[in-house]
């Protein structure tokens, strides 16, 4: 299998961002994360400013005092550990999955959502004997300023990297534009 | 990027019907946390947090937002810490649980 060397911002207020320059990415759990315990990255190819502004627009939507940072990272991940929540497969597996457990028809918390997502991957990695480190998803952004709705949509790609490790940090910028 | 899902989800889904409806709630249960769980008793904190869960339960029956408010985005150190703070030396009910 290949090596996938994919890239990824993470919008967070300044000060976090000094302490994930220090101490690395730590996974958001329980109401903190939307797809599984996991960091969370925009994703981008080559369009840098893409990544910058949304990193910026997410800690802009639930910080109002305007220190957001937007840290730039590359992700790197065997190919055979990368799966792709988007790929029609992979989205009606977890269907399946939520069937058997009745919970297809249930309101479900923001935190019990969680639950089945972690447990979802961990039986892809169970019954395939396989890592499930980096997972490409779409993340719900609605009104997220960086593109009007009918260019971007409301939900951009998104990893969702559950195998910390594979995070590098390569830059953190600010909202001026300044180095970090 | 292009890669075949197909057959990892048609494994996954195989393996899925052969279970029964007790192993795979059983699953889930064991692997809805994220391995924090894990995490937490690799530390030697998962006696503290079992006692002060029983608490929680009955207080504010969220049992994950209980994992989510403690184990401060899963440091080990902050989580912790955060035990120790709720936890009263008496062995009372955690002021911050009855919240």
């Amino acid at each position: 299998m290949a090596i996938l060397a994919l890239t990824g911002t993470h919008g967070t207020t300044v000060a976090n961002a000094e302490k994930i320059k220090v101490n690395g990415f730590k996974a958001s759990i329980g109401s903190g994360a939307i797809r599984g315990t996991a960091a969370y990255f925009w994703a981008y190819l080559s369009h840098i400013e893409l990544g910058k502004n949304l990193a910026l627009a997410w800690c802009r939507k639930g910080n109002d005092n305007g220190n957001c940072a937007a840290i730039f990272c590359s992700i790197t991940c065997d190919e055979s550990s990368y799966f792709d929540f988007e790929d029609i497969a992979v989205r009606e597996g977890f269907l399946k999955f939520v069937d058997r457990l009745n919970k297809s028809q249930v309101q479900l918390t923001h935190s019990e959502m969680n639950e089945l997502y972690d447990a979802y991957f961990a039986f892809l990695e169970s019954s395939n004997g396989v890592a499930c480190d980096v997972i490409r998803t779409k993340i719900w952004f609605k009104n997220n300023g960086v593109y009007s709705r009918q260019i971007l949509g409301d939900n951009p790609d998104c990893y969702v990297v559950k195998n910390l490790d594979s995070i590098s940090v390569q830059s953190i910028i600010d909202e001026d534009g300044n180095s970090l | 990027m292009k890669k075949d899902m197909t057959a990892i989800v048609d494994k996954a889904m195989t393996k899925l019907e052969s279970m029964s409806d007790d192993e795979v709630l059983a699953f889930f249960n064991q692997h809805k946390d994220g391995g924090i769980f894990t995490e937490m008793l690799s530390h030697g904190l998962l006696p503290s947090f079992l006692d002060l869960n029983a608490h929680y339960l009955l207080v504010n029956n969220d049992y994950r937002q209980f994992i989510a408010d403690i184990a401060i985005a899963s440091s080990v150190k902050a989580t912790q810490r955060s035990i120790e703070n709720i936890v009263p030396a008496n062995n009372e009910t955690p002021f911050l649980l009855a919240a």
